[in-house]
């Protein structure tokens, strides 16, 4: 199985070090670093880039920090993820969006790394929703009230 | 030669003065795809928009002037993050005087973070409009930013209904 892991633009060692402890033959980790001191031992590793859409295509799973961004991208992709919340960041700020993908189950969510190896066990079992939302319509009115049109 | 590149100057500052544009504020990550994928949206509705922009990342998306600013937050050290935040937030509001001074701006659309706070209370005090998108990834709790946005904007958004209950003067708009 082909797996990415993802921090985006933020640093998150943690969950690079928990990947390491990981030995599965099986499993061929790519792993995106960013600002990080750790540098990943399991698989490969590299830095940010703007062709990642390539690097998810070509994945079967992908290992998302819970960044908005990523993580919404991710799901209108309709790829099988895993959304890790970043347990190196001293704020909660992932906490909403962890919440929301876990109710609505687009897919598993991670909040103790020592559970991620059984996560990407059950890649295979887990039914994800088929993600959706309400397009957004306000930029009609927001053009209006910055006078660009009348 | 002096002389031609001073009346040179001075016709291009008259040009930009004459031309309505807005300002628009984001940070990295998350907060710059929502303000890519809304400029795609305001391209529709306008299709000859022209902006301004302050970011703490590298202009992409074709601004007219781009300034960067510092990263408002310290997402690792709790001590060092309201001075961050306040370091990020001055050189913003310096930047989007010097905008004001070259460029005919109508008004501010940000979708966050903190670094949009005090060029939005300068351009209320100027009569200008400002709008505001909180954060796609809030669906039970406020940011920071939000909350102080919500007082200053003159019309504040949410992507996600549940954050109505949060902010009731809000308007829901579907997610970008």
């Amino acid at each position: 199985m082909k797996i990415f892991a993802t921090v985006g633009h933020t640093r998150f060692d943690s969950l690079f070090k928990q990947i390491d402890k990981i030995q599965r033959d099986e499993w061929k980790f790519v792993s995106q670093m960013y600002d990080g001191a750790y540098t990943p031992t399991n698989g490969e590793h590299i830095a940010y880039t703007h062709e990642i859409d390539t690097y998810y295509e070509n994945a079967d799973v992908v290992i998302t920090h819970a960044g908005a961004g990523t993580v919404y991208n991710l799901l209108e992709m309709g790829k099988p993820i895993i959304v890790v919340a970043n347990s190196d960041r001293i704020d909660t700020h992932q906490e909403d969006l962890i919440r929301y993908v876990e109710d609505s189950r687009f897919a598993q969510v991670c909040r103790n790394l020592d559970e991620l190896e059984g996560l990407i066990s059950n890649v295979g079992d887990f039914v994800a929703e088929k993600y959706h939302s309400e397009p957004f319509v306000g930029a009609g009115d927001i053009s209006k009230a910055l006078g660009l049109i009348d | 030669m002096v002389l031609i590149s001073f009346i040179f100057v001075s016709l291009v500052q008259v040009v930009c003065m004459h031309e309505k544009v807005i300002l628009v504020i984001y940070g990295r990550g998350g907060h710059k795809e929502q303000m890519r994928r809304l400029l795609n949206e305001l391209r529709k509705s306008s299709p000859n928009l022209k902006f301004v922009s302050i970011a703490d990342v590298d202009d992409k998306f074709g601004s007219q002037c781009h300034l960067k600013c510092p990263e408002p937050r310290d997402k690792f050290n709790l001590w060092s993050a309201p001075f961050k935040l306040i370091y990020s937030g001055t050189v913003s509001l310096i930047q989007s005087i010097r905008l004001v001074a070259k460029y005919r701006i109508t008004g501010i659309v940000s979708t966050g973070p903190g670094m949009a706070v005090l060029p939005s209370m300068l351009f209320r005090l100027l009569g200008k409009q400002v709008v505001y998108i909180e954060s796609w990834s809030r669906f039970y709790s406020a940011s920071l930013t939000g909350r102080f946005m919500y007082c200053i904007s003159n019309i504040f958004y949410v992507q996600n209904k549940t954050m109505m209950d949060i902010f009731p003067k809000a308007k829901y708009t579907g997610r970008l």
